[in-house]
């Protein structure tokens, strides 16, 4: 009897000990799941991974930049950044990445970009950490003037045109833990943000038409920048939902609405927008009301 | 004939042995075959009588055809059987020991007149310790143990000898679940705390002593798998029976007396490491524990009426010593050789080496006194009705220490805590007594009330807490000699009031009826059905002292909590920047109320020649919690059934062994917390300002702070705040309200109060109740007369579990089963258990994610021995190995905040609130030890026919918890965001806790017995650390996922570096922000609080004299 208790034990013990399931790091092959970049706290996502990892993320918004200093946007001076980050699917190791855990030089200059802008350098991030225990660890790459840097938070806005598509190509590799390289290959495309249009001011409105004028934006090109004129309902003093009106061609900054209802408050605002597509940032909100 | 009567005798004929399901909480139950000893066949007719000191009147029962007999309704206590029937001799049998919920089988072999024997051959001993009858887990703590064994003196104390049992912060608990998940029942009465969950005398963060050891009969442990007539728990349930009256008179008188102040045990120095202010017990100004009292017992008739009562005051008193320290920095005169210049020198064990400042000692204490009662009256209307009415509570005045850093007159506070019942109980035999109807109707009741003096109503808290950067002490009090911060830096201080405050009055009626009935079928049956109904009731009044609570964060003041509300008027809702919108509540109070119900059938089964028992069961039970104060809102859950089966086998035949298996599931009760919090209304308005820009305050803490007056900051609000964009002196004032970023009201200038908390909390449709499956199995044998070993393996697994959850990253809150795919909308929003939006705070993306099914998963291995008080000794050995894994802990969450305060919010933990508070968490629970040993054990020596002595001890060694990294979280705070995997970091110490007791008795003259007794508790002096410091970084992080993190770094003399060395991913942290994360220096060190060491040993002294 004694023995067969002792049998039990030790084999229940053994059962106990060697089923262990809740440490599931993601394992396989490093590679990369997405690669984003991060301007004033918003991101934008690039393409899906090729087969060889490379991504490409478009329409980048520059945020009305003149030369290499961000101006006219109200979130500046927080959000004067530029990062990339290139998620993997698992945690790296860090010293591949960066020089030590705090520099973040690239280690053994493993980064190679297709433009360095003058007086700063790149640097790369190990990040380990992640939002979600579907993706693992990220490197976060950026330009700083800084001559060195412990985190992103050194970070700095990335010159662009504020006429044409500027981009910037982010090519390397770094391994995971198990010594496995694993190639990157980002290429950001900075669109430029011609920023806010000035607030709408109105003619005198018929019955059922009314022009609406602006200032143009900002950071606007008149031969690129276009307008998108916006118009929402009145619901109990404020704005409805806004619909697009129009969008007016570069150079113009007014535009006549018509087919409006006699004797109704209308709220109207206006969105820049790039010749690629890319809209910029919205004007302020005015109503006029058809007599 | 003689010789093979003789050898019957001594085979089997008196064998006693538990045998299936007892009838009730309370009572015992006694049944056996009558058999001819001459032949060996029952005999039909015979008449056993049960008599017993705590045994009114005396229960009879003729056997039946097959021999067969059963007594019902036995309280616990010594029995005394005997057998008659004409044509034999009169047959007597005593040293029967009967616990309640229990049944033990009597077998009883008569003897034919004509027999003639020339040696009665009576194999004496006691009750097995093998219940063949039941597959439940646990133990029964007998008032032997009690008396002979060095335990604590509450009940809660008793139950902890338990085989695996722990204690966690507010009780025992058992196979991975927590105390406030089990049931406490007293005389039959739930006693558990309608608010919290746990026992009554544990309170939120403040504990009274629960029902003394000397009103208590026996303590029913049963740490799992319980049959149908008990439920509302997922831990176990603690069935205490109180003691009642007897035919004779007995009493006792005694006193307990910890003279804690004659001795002083080296204590551990108590304080962060590095920092200003350190703390030591210092028991030498004048602690002490004592308790005294009186019990009486005896009949007011003979055979008819008895009655109980008791009544003891408890005074405990505690003091410590607070004082200023310089740490030792490199270049100061006296530091040791190689400690670089600038920074802390430390000991070989990695301490931050430190100077006391000469006279800065300054006493405080905390304490309490109750004062407590028991009463117990039992009648006996005939042999076949029995009323029992009891009552117990206590008063009790609790001061506590430390509403300030710096002790003055105004530090202590003082509360209010009341516990108290009433229980009475009906029992009735009809038909022969074939069938047993029960009746219970009690009243709980508990009334708490905080500090109403004038200095807590008018002054609020102040938390200074800086988590980037070290305050300097000379901040807040002159400290001598301190030059610059690193020498006496401080990371949190208080000024002001107590804070948090409130009033509670706490009800509960419950009412049973329970009908039990015998029969045949295919073997023996004992079927019972039951009703169990309870109404529960909580007012629960709340305020700040001071009716704000403000946290200062180096300049800036946010103004956290203060229970007010703004006007719907106001332009943008729940915002404004106008003080007329606000209407200042002062105080909140919230009604609530839940009826739980329940229905439960069980029947044991003893299958007939087999030695199988198979009990199964099933109960159901209904929970619904309403707000008074917000009468739609509800949770109701109707579909908790709870099927339970137990198969045992006794494989001898004999009693002397067992095979059993085990499967149940077990429903929790919510306790009424979740009424108030999330059903009531809990609207609180936050606002932050500037330091500088209080009008007539200087700039800085550090220019103005005077600890003679250290309320002066506290009686600031924002009516003081310089008005709209600012003042002169004060430009770069920033008037975010909680967490609003851009609002449109920044514009505006002034100051911007935020709403938070919403009414009543929506629920998600069709919830289901908590729940755990517990399964099991044990193999027990009686290898030598009253010694048995047992081998017993024990799984739970959790069901599903009601958390609150947030569907929009924090701002509002729904209570639903996590991981449930039950998506449903109302006028505000769209809710789902499953998938949630969740916020990359630092990639800053809109996400969104599933919720992971709860787990918490529990397997655990027992050896036990168990030696039952017979022949002078007694002995209980019990080894557990057990692993606990999972990511939701239960109702309380151990490591909230990092440093051991935790959160018990049942039901609405920061558990499954938001994703992000997940990552990670699935690893080691806190519950988790892997090793618990325990051994207890106790000789008494006859000294002549007055005096004997005893001698006891008890030891419990026990693997330390899991620890883990604790960084902030962006939107919860510190130490909620588990960086690495939870339990990841390694283990607090093995402990080892070694009690001892000496105790002489002199009979005076009979029956006059005084008792002398002296316990040394933690005779080792061992002063292990208990609880080290979790939060490895106060900078709002993200967690490091999938790291396999698996070091013992915590504990050790540089526990940063370990971590990082062993996890290189830790040394690349970044904050939310992107900066390198700063780690805190007292991470993986003792927590700067009186539970980070093992409590040193102490002296405790009996004195009674019973009759």
């Amino acid at each position: 009897m004694r023995k067969l208790i002792a049998i039990a034990a030790v084999a229940a013990a053994a059962a106990l000990a060697a089923c262990d399931p809740y440490i599931d790091e993601p394992g396989g092959t490093p590679r990369v799941i997405s690669a984003f970049e991060n301007t004033g706290g918003a991101a934008v996502e690039g393409s899906a991974p090729t087969a060889s990892g490379a991504v490409t993320i478009d329409n980048i918004p520059t945020y009305c930049i003149a030369g290499a200093v961000l101006t006219g946007d109200p979130r500046a001076p927080l959000f004067e950044t530029s990062l990339f980050f290139v998620k993997f699917n698992k945690l790296l190791d860090g010293f591949s990445i960066q020089t030590d855990a705090g520099n973040c030089a690239p280690a053994a200059n493993w980064l190679t970009a297709s433009a360095t802008p003058a007086g700063g350098a790149w640097y790369s991030c190990y990040n380990p950490a992640s939002p979600t225990p579907e993706e693992g660890a990220s490197v976060v790459i950026f330009w700083s003037p800084a001559a060195a840097v412990s985190g992103w938070d050194a970070a700095d806005v990335l010159p662009a045109s504020n006429t044409a598509v500027t981009t910037y190509q982010l090519t390397g590799s770094v391994k995971d833990k198990g010594g496995t390289s694993v190639a990157i290959d980002v290429t950001g495309n900075f669109d430029p943000n011609p920023g806010a249009p000035g607030t709408p001011t109105f003619g005198l409105p018929t019955a059922t038409s009314v022009d609406v004028t602006w200032t143009a934006a900002g950071c606007a090109d008149a031969a690129t920048t276009q307008y998108v004129v916006q118009r929402a309902p009145d619901v109990a003093g404020v704005a409805g939902t806004f619909a697009d009106v129009a969008t007016v061609a570069a150079g113009t900054l007014t535009y006549s609405d018509t087919g409006l209802t006699t004797g109704t408050k209308y709220w109207y605002k206006v969105q820049s927008r790039t010749a690629t597509g890319v809209l910029g940032d919205a004007s302020g909100e005015a109503t006029v009301t058809t007599p | 004939m003689k010789k093979k009567l003789l050898r019957l005798l001594r085979l089997a004929p008196l064998a006693l042995l538990f045998a299936g399901q007892a009838f009730a909480q309370t009572t015992g139950t006694l049944v056996g075959v009558v058999t001819d000893l001459a032949t060996g066949k029952p005999v039909e007719g015979a008449v056993v009588v049960a008599t017993g000191p705590n045994l009114i009147g005396e229960q009879t029962a003729v056997s039946a055809k097959d021999g067969s007999y059963r007594i019902q309704l036995l309280p616990a206590g010594q029995y005394k059987l005997l057998v008659q029937l004409a044509g034999y001799k009169p047959f007597e049998r005593s040293d029967i020991r009967l616990s309640a919920d229990k049944t033990l089988r009597a077998n009883l072999a008569v003897v034919p007149e004509a027999v003639q024997l020339e040696e009665q051959v009576v194999r004496t001993g006691i009750a097995p310790v093998i219940n063949v009858g039941s597959a439940e887990s646990g133990t029964v703590v007998s008032r032997d143990f009690i008396a002979n064994i060095p335990v604590g003196r509450s009940f809660q104390a008793i139950a902890a000898v338990a085989a695996g049992a722990g204690n966690d912060q507010y009780g025992v608990a058992f196979s991975g679940g927590q105390s406030p998940e089990n049931g406490y029942i007293v005389d039959g009465l739930n006693i558990t705390d309608p608010s919290y969950g746990a026992a009554p005398g544990t309170w939120t963060n403040r504990t009274t002593p629960t029902l003394l050891s000397n009103f208590i009969q026996e303590v029913d442990v049963k740490t799992g798998s319980f049959m149908p007539e008990y439920g509302r728990a997922t831990g176990g349930i603690v069935n205490v029976v109180t003691r009642s009256g007897s035919n004779e008179f007995h009493g006792e008188v005694w006193t307990n007396y910890r003279p804690d102040f004659l001795f002083q045990p080296k204590g551990k120095i108590i304080g962060s490491d590095g920092e200003g202010v350190a703390y030591y017990s210092k028991p030498a100004d004048g602690a002490y524990n004592l308790d005294a009292g009186l019990a009486v017992g005896g009949p007011v008739m003979k055979d008819k009426l008895w009655f109980f009562a008791g009544f003891a005051p408890i005074v405990q008193k505690n003091y410590f010593d607070r004082f200023q320290r310089l740490t030792v920095v490199g270049g100061d005169a006296g530091a040791p050789a190689g400690c670089a210049a600038g920074s802390i020198c430390r000991d070989s064990n990695g301490f931050a080496l430190w100077n006391k400042v000469a006279g800065t000692d300054t006493k405080t204490h905390s304490g309490q006194t109750s004062y407590q009662w028991a009463g117990k009256l039992t009648y006996l209307a005939n042999e076949n009705n029995t009323v029992t009415v009891s009552t117990y509570g206590q008063p009790s005045t609790l001061t506590v220490w430390g509403t300030k850093q710096l002790p003055d007159a105004t530090s202590n506070y003082d509360t209010q805590l009341t516990w108290y019942d009433f229980v009475g109980h009906y029992a009735g035999k009809f038909l022969s007594k074939r069938v047993i109807v029960e009746a219970d109707l009690g009243y709980h009741g508990q009334k708490t009330k905080d500090d109403p003096t004038a200095y807590q109503s008018s002054h609020p808290a102040i938390r200074w807490n800086d988590p980037t950067a070290y305050y300097s002490l000379t901040a807040f009090e002159p400290v001598a000699g301190c030059s610059d911060v690193i020498h006496c830096q401080i990371r949190g201080y208080s000024t002001g009031g107590y804070g948090f405050t409130g009033d509670d009055t706490i009800s509960r009626i419950a009412g049973k009826l329970s009908v039990g009935a015998l029969f045949s079928a295919a073997g023996s049956h004992t079927a019972k059905v039951g009703i169990d109904l309870e109404r529960n009731d909580y007012d629960k009044t709340k305020r700040y002292s001071g009716g704000i609570l403000v946290s200062a964060r180096g300049a800036v003041f946010r103004t956290v909590r203060g229970y007010a509300h703004i006007l719907p008027t106001s332009p943008e809702p729940g915002v404004t920047d106008a003080l007329a919108d606000i209407v200042w509540d002062g105080s909140l109070k919230n009604q609530s109320y839940s009826n739980n119900n329940a229905y439960f059938l069980q029947d044991s089964w003893q299958v007939m020649n087999t030695g199988v028992t198979l009990n199964a069961g099933v109960r159901l039970e209904t929970q619904e919690i309403k707000s008074k104060t917000q009468s739609l809102t509800k949770l109701s859950t109707t579909d908790s059934w709870a099927p339970r089966v137990q198969a045992i086998w006794d494989f001898t035949g004999t009693g002397r062994g067992k095979v059993s298996a085990n499967w149940g599931r077990f429903y929790w009760a919510i306790p009424l917390d979740m009424g108030d919090r999330a059903f009531g209304v809990e609207r609180e308005v936050s606002y932050r300002q500037r330091f500088g820009c209080f009008t007539g305050l200087p700039a800085t803490a550090a220019a103005s702070y005077n600890p003679a007056t250290p309320q002066l900051y506290g009686n600031w609000d924002t009516a003081n705040l310089v008005g709209a964009g600012g003042a002169p002196g004060c430009p770069n004032v920033v008037n975010t309200g909680a967490g609003t970023g851009a609002d449109g009201f920044q514009a505006v200038g002034g100051y911007l109060f935020t709403q938070t908390g919403q009414g009543a909390e929506p629920v998600m449709p069709g919830l289901k109740a908590s729940s755990v499956d517990m399964f099991g199995a044990q193999v027990e044998y009686e290898l030598l007369s009253d010694l048995s070993v047992g081998i017993e393996y024990s799984g739970r697994r959790l069901g599903d579990i009601v958390e609150d959850m947030s569907p929009d990253d924090g701002n509002n809150y729904f209570i639903a089963n996590p991981g449930r795919n039950v998506t449903w909308s109302d006028a505000n929003g769209t809710y789902s258990g499953k998938t949630m939006p969740a916020f990359d705070s630092i990639g800053g993306r809109n996400l969104t994610v599933n919720f992971p099914k709860p787990t918490r998963d529990y397997d655990g291995l027992t050896l036990k021995v168990t030696k039952a008080y017979s022949r002078n000794w007694q002995a209980q050995a019990s080894y557990t190995y057990s692993v606990l894994k999972g990511n939701y802990a239960g109702p309380y969450m151990d490591d909230y905040g990092g440093v051991g305060q935790g959160q018990l919010d049942p039901g609405i933990t920061a558990a499954f609130d938001l994703p992000t508070l997940l990552w990670n968490v699935k690893g080691l629970l806190p519950g988790d030890h892997t090793h618990t040993l325990k051994l207890y054990g106790s000789y008494t020596w006859a000294l002549g026919s007055r005096l004997s002595l005893t001698g006891g001890g008890g030891y419990t060694g026990r693997s330390g918890r899991p620890m883990t990294a604790l960084g902030g979280h962006d939107l919860y705070g510190s130490g909620l965001a588990y960086i690495i995997q939870q339990g990841g970091a390694g283990r607090t110490p093995f402990t080892h806790q070694l009690d001892v007791r000496g105790a002489v008795s002199y009979v005076l003259r009979a029956p006059y017995e005084l008792r002398f007794s002296i316990d040394v508790f933690n005779i080792l002096n061992q002063q292990e650390a208990l609880l080290y410091d979790q939060n490895y970084t106060f900078d709002q992080v993200q967690v490091i996922q999938g790291v396999k993190c698996n070091v013992q770094a915590v504990g050790t003399s540089n526990p940063i570096g370990k971590l990082q060395s062993s996890c290189p991913d830790v040394a690349f942290l970044k904050t939310i922000n992107g900066l390198a994360v700063t780690p805190n220096a007292n991470w993986g060190k003792p927590i700067a609080s009186n539970l980070a060491y093992q409590v040193p040993v102490q002296v405790r002294f009996g004195l009674s004299l019973a009759f």
